[in-house]
């Protein structure tokens, strides 16, 4: 393995270097005055969904996700209420809007079990249906996996296709619908321990957050209106978001 | 008797010494640092389950089987791809372990066929390991099938990839890329899509050569021998040598039944193989079937003349004829009308009894061998400076080498699996340099490219060692501490090759090298720090063979490259007992040992064991015995698994001198060309009948086992016994083992070698001076066997083939991956799928010159004679020289090439002949 030019080289993400700078102009102390508790310094939120003013957020830790949803996002952008926001990027978890006043920092998003990942944050209103959302970050995996491990290769196919049965509801006796959901969790289970990188690890995040927060979602009738596009609408905010 | 595969450790060996002390589920085991969890559980026998590793590849962590728990670390790391550290405590078997493990494996079993004969057979390891952990179903119940879930592919004819069996572990396609270096297979697709694939075609129409890496490596049975297929699991394995080429790879053959019924099921390498630890080529692992082809003559036959047919007897009868004949011959002309040949092909103990029966039945020297046709000049250039007549390194040394000078070999085809070890040391770093007038796979292959590949013009390979010698020396570059210590007859040496008429510039009219090019070359190799030379038959089929071995042998010697690991000058062999059948006193010179006849205290050993005068004088090479055959004085002839009218020099000169004889013996495994000539054919065993020795190029005895007894009835050193009792020459022997004991009880090299000792030891490389001694990887360490190295001049005298108007290109021959010498072996396998012809390549300038397009019949004329074959037009040769290789009885190459041979050893010169190339059926067009 070499370097850049053979020389010493550093691998950072572009936030990082950014940062640089006002390192150097204001040195570091100025730099780790911005936070709180051990999340020393800022960090850029990537605001979006379905917010009234989405866009790029550089705060200091420490300011709550009710805080930046609602005075920087200035809350949903179709007026209806917040009912979820995932944060963390695709594979983050999502917190209801009840426990939204958790502080932005490693350590208390961490205990309010999601994370903080790279700082997106997806705002949903109260028309989400977080089944969908769930079969999304399955989905999402299998496309994005390389293949390499098996609990990310197969599990996410897998996973897609146990919440397409849940979705569709209508087809199942509970019963059934009580085994699919504890082979979700089991699935969740093989591939947060077993997957071989964060891709796969953390698909589970997203799945694990709706069941818990969100259980009503996984236990609806079958859609009355096949064609309702509220979920659609969800997919595409989370795409934006995600460019 | 019960099989039981070898032993996998999941991760390769690391090297170093155990001070990491680790706890596996309370074993304390220590390792070297470095060495995974999973291998060092396998060593404290803790079997982990996992199915992406194996030994022979590095760690990839995808099946996450293996998981385990470690004390002091978060989650549930992989114990393949984790390192030990000192003080680590392990857990193997925690429920939260069972818990992943099941559900990985429901995951695959979600995939895997149902139905899936593999799992059904017993070779399949994902069937077997869903049992151990209890998971007998797959709650899911997928939607969509597999997306590999093709068609099998069974375009190869000894493997069968059947996509719905595939885990997706890539085992496959990392032994094809580390294993054997072909980079024939890829995970093509990404995801859940992803499938193995030979590179967007089938198997055979791929990159692929058939090694069988990928087959050996797949846990599942996705790529599953055809044979096993068809037959079914093995019921015990016996160790055996495979019975090819001169790497001599050691092969577990899995066989069914006993006795007279066994049948081999499929050829495994093993890892425990010290020249091929694992790996082999298409040959020797899938090449059998000639062994019990339909042409196999199964009973002694007879005739009295050649011209009628042939009637089966029994051996009494043969035998008796044989030994009659003979004695009748000498009566009457003399005891040195008849000789024997003995074969490459065969075991050292079955060499050493047919030149024991020559010189003490026989009572004389007239014993030859193949050998001569090949690698004779290597014997006598490595002995006259070095002092023995062997390879200095063992195959592992190269492993060390920094720079590889390559000359006159293809080893990618005729000696693959050390091809594939080479390659690793390339693609590791180590810098190359081809010296062979074609463009061989190792100029440039994927991940292997030489530095520098100077296209040698055949015949001139002296002129070109001078050069590379010259430059050396007149640019300071040589070790002269070395030579100081180490040598001897340096400064006349010194001045020779100073000399300008051997300078790259004079010598690149000839050489066809440019000058710059060898220069760089030379000072490559002489900067080392460790260069080695391997060569082939591309030196020593050639007038000046013995001396171009010389001009290595004053190389290696000038640089200080020998005596050391990743050094030396090392021959790669062609046939599979070639180095031992020279060991073993096959020349009509010298007694086992390369002890040459006319000294009375060798002589006197024999003499006193046999109770017979040994006659102090060489006896007849074969080119003499065929001489005075036609002269009238030679009679009578012993050939043992060798087809002399095929594969010696000019054919018709062979033909002619066989029928002037009155007796040709013939003891082979098919009637041949030369057996068209003979009186009486003594039916032959394979190699897994076979009990002995085969000895490699690297110096390696290895033991052959019979996997059953002889198909024909006795064995072949039997036979060669009892031939020699019936002449009043009493050879008695139980067993081979018996044979061995001789050996070794009158052979100094050999002294410490017995079968209980290889058997324990599993291999040794002679010299084995006494019982204390396990062999000799590297010689000539701190001085030479004869003393001081001897530098010889070498002066370059050009052979008298020469091109002419008439007969404007040089010819030169070769072999090809799929194929063994005159093919009698292979011809008889599905092989002859990959080269169903010889084919004759030629240059786009010369082929444009003369009308001739790929596929056209061309006759190929020399001073000699002419045959016909199909035209290849390549830009491998370069322009002025054409190229075949021999592998087919049909082509008779050697009906054109010339009488030339080796001046010290009669080696012919099959690699250069003058010829003229004509479109001979243009209407045979496609
Ligand atoms: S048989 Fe050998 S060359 Fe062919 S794909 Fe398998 S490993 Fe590669
Ligand atoms: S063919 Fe065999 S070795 Fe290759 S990926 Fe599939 S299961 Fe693994
Ligand atoms: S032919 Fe040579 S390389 Fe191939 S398996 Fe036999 S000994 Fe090994
Ligand atoms: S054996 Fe370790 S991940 Fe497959």
């Amino acid at each position: 393995m070499r370097g850049l030019f053979d020389r010493p080289t550093v691998v950072n993400n572009v936030l990082t270097l950014a940062s640089v700078p006002a390192i150097l102009a204001d040195g570091p102390a100025a730099y780790a005055a911005h936070g709180t508790g051990r999340s020393r310094g800022t960090q850029v939120f990537q605001l979006g969904g379905n917010v009234l003013r989405g866009g790029l957020v550089e705060v200091g830790f420490g300011m709550t996700l009710r805080e930046l949803v609602e005075d920087f996002g200035g809350g949903t952008r179709s007026g209806r209420p917040v009912r979820a926001v995932q944060i963390g990027g695709p594979l983050g978890g999502y917190l209801p809007a009840d426990r939204l006043d958790v502080p932005l920092d490693y350590e208390a998003l961490a205990a309010a079990g999601a994370m903080l990942g790279h700082g997106g944050v997806v705002v949903h209103d109260d028309t989400v249906d977080l089944a969908r959302m769930a079969r999304f970050a399955m989905e999402f995996c299998a496309k994005e996996s390389c293949g390499k491990c098996t609990p990310c290769r197969i599990g996410s196919r897998r996973g897609v296709e146990i919440l397409d049965r849940v979705l569709a509801g209508d087809r199942f006796t509970d019963s059934a619908r009580d085994a699919d959901l504890l082979l979700l969790q089991d699935l969740c289970t093989t591939m947060e321990r077993g997957s071989l990188c964060a891709m796969g690890g953390l698909t589970p995040l997203p799945v694990r957050t709706a069941l818990r927060w969100f259980p009503e979602d996984f236990r609806r009738p079958p859609h009355a209106d096949p064609g309702d596009s509220a979920p659609q609408a969800h997919q595409a905010d989370h795409d934006r978001a995600r460019r | 008797m019960s099989f039981e595969p070898e032993r996998d450790f999941g991760t390769p060996a690391v090297a170093g010494d155990p001070t990491a002390t680790v706890a596996i589920d309370g074993a304390a085991i220590a390792v070297p640092p470095g060495t995974s969890v999973l291998r060092a559980a396998a060593l404290a026998g803790v079997d982990i389950p996992r199915l992406c590793a194996t030994d022979s590849l590095a760690a990839f962590g995808s099946c996450r089987l293996c998981l385990v728990e470690i004390d002091g670390l978060p989650g549930t790391p992989a114990s393949c791809t984790t390192p030990c550290v000192d003080g680590m405590t392990v857990h193997t078997a925690t429920e939260t372990l069972a818990a992943v493990r099941s559900g990985v494996m429901e995951l695959y079993l979600s995939e895997h066929p149902i139905d899936c004969a593999g799992c059904a057979r017993g070779s399949c390891e994902l069937g077997a390991l869903a049992r151990a952990l209890g998971v007998t179903e797959s709650r899911y119940r997928p939607a969509q099938p597999a997306p590999s879930a093709e068609a099998p592919d069974e375009s190869n004819p000894y493997f069968v990839f059947d996509p719905a069996a595939c885990i997706l572990c890539s085992r496959c396609v990392r032994a094809c890329a580390e294993v054997q270096g072909t980079f024939a297979l890829t995970i093509a697709g990404r995801g859940p899509q992803s499938m193995v694939s030979a590179g967007g075609t089938d198997f055979l129409s791929s990159e692929c050569v058939s090694c069988g890496a990928c087959v050996q490596a797949c846990p599942t049975s996705a790529l599953q021998e055809t044979s096993l297929v068809e037959l079914g699991m093995p019921t015990r394995a016996v160790d055996t040598t495979c019975a090819y080429c001169g790497v001599g790879c050691s092969f577990r053959a899995e066989v069914q039944g006993e006795g007279a019924d066994t049948r081999v099921v499929r050829m495994v390498p093993s890892r425990a193989g010290r020249a091929n630890e694992g790996h082999s080529c298409v040959k020797g692992r899938f090449a059998i079937g000639y062994a019990d082809h339909p042409d196999r003559v199964m009973a002694p036959m007879v005739r009295d003349t050649i011209d009628d047919d042939w009637r089966a007897v029994s051996w009494e009868h043969a035998i008796a004829r044989v030994a009659d004949g003979f004695r009748t011959l000498q009566t009457a002309y003399g005891p040195g009308a008849i000789g024997g040949i003995s074969s490459s092909r065969c075991t050292n103990e079955e060499v050493y009894v047919v030149q024991k029966m020559v010189r003490a039945a026989f009572g004389n020297n007239n014993i030859d061998t193949c050998a001569r046709v090949c690698h004779s000049p290597t014997g006598y250039g490595l002995g006259q400076t070095f002092g023995t007549s062997a390879g200095t390194q063992d195959f592992a040394s190269v492993d060390d080498a920094d720079v590889v000078l390559l000359i006159g070999a293809n080893p990618t085809d005729a000696h693959p699996v050390f091809a594939s070890r080479l390659k690793r040391r390339l693609r590791a770093g180590a810098q190359l340099i081809v010296a062979d007038p074609r463009r061989i796979d190792l100029v440039r292959s994927p991940h292997v490219e030489a530095v520098h590949h100077l296209p040698v013009r055949p015949g001139t390979n002296v002129a070109f060692v001078n050069a590379v010698a010259h430059v050396v020396v007149t640019e300071g570059l040589a070790d002269l501490t070395f030579l100081d210590a180490r040598c001897q007859d340096v400064a006349a040496y010194l001045e020779f090759i100073a000399g300008e008429e051997h300078s790259p510039e004079a010598t690149g009219a000839v050489t066809g090298i440019p000058a710059a090019d060898l220069r760089a070359a030379a000072r490559l190799f002489a900067a080392g720090p460790r260069s080695a030379i391997y060569y082939g038959l591309g030196v020593t089929e050639h007038s000046q063979g013995s001396t171009m071995v010389m001009g290595m042998a004053n190389l290696a010697m000038i640089t200080g490259m020998i005596g050391r690991p990743g050094v030396g000058v090392n021959p790669l062999r062609g046939q599979n007992n070639v180095q031992g059948s020279c060991d073993m006193g096959s020349f009509p010179h010298e007694l086992p040992g390369y002890r040459h006849v006319s000294r009375p205290e060798v002589r006197a050993i024999y003499e006193h064991l046999w109770g017979v005068p040994i006659q102090p004088e060489p006896g007849l090479r074969i080119p003499n015995m065929l001489d005075a055959a036609l002269g009238g004085s030679f009679r009578g002839l012993y050939v043992q698994g060798e087809d002399i009218a095929q594969s010696d020099p000019n054919t018709t000169h062979v033909v002619a001198a066989l029928r002037a004889m009155d007796l040709v013996v013939v003891h082979d495994l098919f009637l041949n060309e030369t057996s068209r000539s003979a009186h009486v054919f003594l039916p032959g065993s394979s190699f897994l009948e076979k009990d002995g020795t085969f000895t490699n190029a690297e110096r390696r005895i290895n033991r052959v086992r019979p996997v059953m007894p002889s198909r024909v009835g006795k064995d072949e050193w039997q036979v060669v016994c009892e031939i020699a009792t019936a002449m009043g020459f009493a050879m008695d022997y139980a067993h081979p083992r018996e044979i061995m004991a001789e050996i070794a009880a009158t052979t100094p090299t050999f002294a410490g070698v017995s079968f209980a000792r290889l058997d324990a030891l599993g291999s040794m490389q002679w010299p084995v001076p006494d019982r204390d001694s396990t062999g000799t990887p590297i010689m000539h360490v701190d001085a030479f066997v004869r003393g001081r190295g001897r530098l010889v001049p070498t002066p370059y005298v050009p052979t008298t083939e020469r091109t002419s108007r008439r007969f404007p290109l040089l010819l030169t021959t070769g072999r090809i991956l799929s194929h063994y010498n005159v093919g009698a072996q292979t011809r008889r396998t599905p092989n002859t799928t990959w080269h169903p012809a010889d084919l004759l390549e030629i240059h786009p300038a010369d082929a444009d010159l003369r009308g001739i397009r790929s596929g056209d019949r061309v006759e190929l004329a020399s001073r000699v004679g002419a045959t016909w074959l199909l035209a290849q037009v390549s830009e491998r040769v370069p322009p002025g020289v054409v190229y075949t290789t021999f592998h087919h009885p049909e082509t008779g190459a050697n009906v054109v090439t010339t009488d030339n041979s080796d001046w010290a050893t009669q080696c012919p010169e099959y690699k250069v002949t003058a010829v003229e190339v004509t479109v001979a059926n243009a209407g045979a067009r496609r």
